[in-house]
């Protein structure tokens, strides 16, 4: 598998990606709030770069790429949501593909 | 054994593998109990330079469950920091370590404890400090001064200790293992060798230990002192946990970054039952679930391998055992539901029905003023079953009961073999521990300089 960059991850348009069974982890991905990765969202432009380092570490896990279903971790917490669209970035990603 | 290295898994995570639990009302303090638990088995006292500590990335709790639901009502957790006073040295300590506080303890932990239940979490100590391990006469010369002074002394006369111990638990580890063999017993096994004294296999081994002393209306429903034992509100349920975050990222370049919500990896309540009842592949999982799911293996329970294993590697011996067929209820009561009135004269530690692997400790029951290390099977109310003091001989106890010592407190039509009266692994007291007559309890670690490894 090709080695996934920063630059790779950062971009994807989303921040951090994991792909398949995979775990990463990197500073400065958006909050991991349900609202801030509601499906089809966006990095949200309106974040500020203070907000985007206030969110620490972040771990995103992609259980079953299929599925569609994306968690991410963040300090003590866990946020689980569904985002197709996120995910196919992350599996061209890890392909080695300019994710669209 | 016991708890040590029971469950593939965690067998591979010693930090978070807890060995042993107690809960029992303090002798020394009627009006006080005493929780304990242990991690990090089987501790060869000369095991440095690094030498064994508690983990900064688990969250260590010791879990109160005082209306029978088979959840946490009153939880302790107890969170590590470690520093380096002297980041360019190998030493673990750059001289004496004379005092807890000492320059020379160069690798040192502290600690905070917190208490939560329905109305939320208190703090109830912050910045307390582990004593150093038992290194030996030149590192830690005055190892109980060391240990005394980490007694953390918190409001309302309650106590804390976190650190090196000697493990209190005996138990001839060797032979069990060895297909059950029992040393003195092993000319009637099924491969037999002449019989033998037993030998006490955790003899001079140190755990990492965490206790608390708390008032009994720390830990009750209606936060009273109990004096009727047949009373519901008596009896509270007790067992440690350990966790770690869920996802773990290796960073080469800098720390590594733990995140996501707490994952259970370790529990344990009553002695040897995921070690002995639960089975192999799912010992993990068992570790992972809240006494509250314990339902699901109730079978293993019921109808316990060891109970088949006992008569077949000890042929003719156990004829009464072979027979029985029935499920086995006092099992089940014993482990999973407490004792309920009516069957031992003046006491039960009886939750309800939900099935729960629990220590269940009836706080009524007075401190016994001879105790006797089988507990109630020895006539002992204040013994284990009922929770578990440091020097109870719950192998053996556990080891009667399962050959079928207990089965006439449920079922009268059921007459115990006559070795189940005697059967033992020979260590019915430990080798070299002599427990302390206060908080902790446990006794000194035993130090690297003076101990000989087994030839």
């Amino acid at each position: 598998m090709p080695e996934l960059s920063r630059r790779v991850f950062l971009s994807s348009g989303a921040g951090v990606a994991a792909a398949g069974v995979a775990v990463a982890a990197m500073p400065g991905l958006a909050s991991a709030s349900a609202a801030a990765i509601a499906p089809d969202a966006k990095a949200d432009p309106a974040m500020t770069i203070e907000e985007l380092n206030a969110a620490g570490p972040l771990v995103v896990h992609v259980r079953d790429a299929a599925a569609g279903v994306v968690s991410v971790m963040s300090g003590e917490h866990e946020v689980v949501f569904t985002d197709p669209q996120f995910i196919a970035r992350i599996v061209a990603a890890a392909n080695g593909r300019t994710p669209s | 054994m016991s708890s040590h290295r029971e469950a593939p898994e965690i067998s591979k995570d010693p930090v978070a593998d807890s060995t042993d639990t107690y809960a029992f009302v303090s002798p020394d303090r009627p009006g006080f109990v005493t929780l304990i638990t242990n991690y990090i088995p089987l501790q060869n006292p000369a095991g440095g330079p690094n030498f064994f500590e508690f983990g900064d990335d688990v969250s260590y709790k010791i879990n109160v469950d005082n209306n029978g639901d088979g959840l946490a009502d009153v939880v302790y957790e107890f969170r590590f920091d470690t520093t380096v006073v002297n980041p360019d040295t190998f030493l673990y300590n750059t001289g004496p370590i004379t005092s807890i506080n000492d320059a020379t303890f160069n690798r040192r932990q502290r600690y905070r404890v917190t208490r939560t239940d329905s109305h939320g979490t208190t703090t109830l100590t912050r910045g307390a400090s582990c004593p150093p391990c038992n290194i030996g006469p030149r590192s830690t010369p005055n190892y109980s001064k060391l240990a005394k002074a980490a007694v953390v002394q918190a409001r309302g006369g309650r106590k804390i200790f976190a650190g090196q111990r000697l493990d209190g638990f005996y138990v001839d580890l060797g032979s069990v293992f060895d297909l059950l063999d029992l040393r003195p017993f092993q000319n009637l096994h099924v491969i037999p060798t002449p019989a033998s004294d037993g030998v006490d296999g955790l003899r001079s081994y140190n755990v990492h230990t965490l206790a608390l002393q708390v008032p009994i209306s720390d830990l009750t429903v209606d936060g009273s002192t109990p004096s009727d034992p047949m009373s519901a509100t008596s009896v509270i349920g007790v067992w440690a946990s350990a966790s770690r975050q869920k996802a773990l990222v290796r960073n080469a370049d800098g720390p590594d970054t733990s995140s996501g919500p707490w994952i259970q990896v370790s529990r344990l309540g009553n002695p040897l039952v995921n070690e002995a009842l639960i089975p192999m592949t799912k010992k993990d999982y068992w570790n992972s679930v809240d006494p509250a799911a314990d339902d699901q293996f109730s079978s293993y329970v019921d109808h316990p391998e060891l109970a088949g294993l006992i008569p077949a590697l000890y042929p003719g011996v156990f004829p009464n055992l072979a027979a029985y067929t029935k499920p086995r209820a006092d099992l089940d009561a014993i482990l999973l539901t407490g004792i309920p009135a009516g069957i031992i004269p003046g006491f039960q530690n009886y939750t309800g029905p939900t099935k729960a692997d629990e220590l269940r400790l009836n706080v009524a029951i007075p401190p016994a003023s001879s105790p006797n290390n089988l507990g109630i099977l020895g006539g002992d109310l204040a013994g284990y079953p009922n929770g578990r003091r440091v020097a109870d001989d719950v192998f053996t106890i556990e080891l009667r009961a399962i050959a079928g010592a207990t089965i006439p407190l449920v079922d009268p039509t059921f007459t115990p073999d006559g070795a189940v009266g005697v059967v033992t692994d020979g260590v019915t007291a430990p080798s070299n521990v002599s427990y302390l007559k206060s908080f902790p309890y446990l006794d000194h670690p035993k130090g690297g300089f003076e101990v000989v490894p087994p030839s």
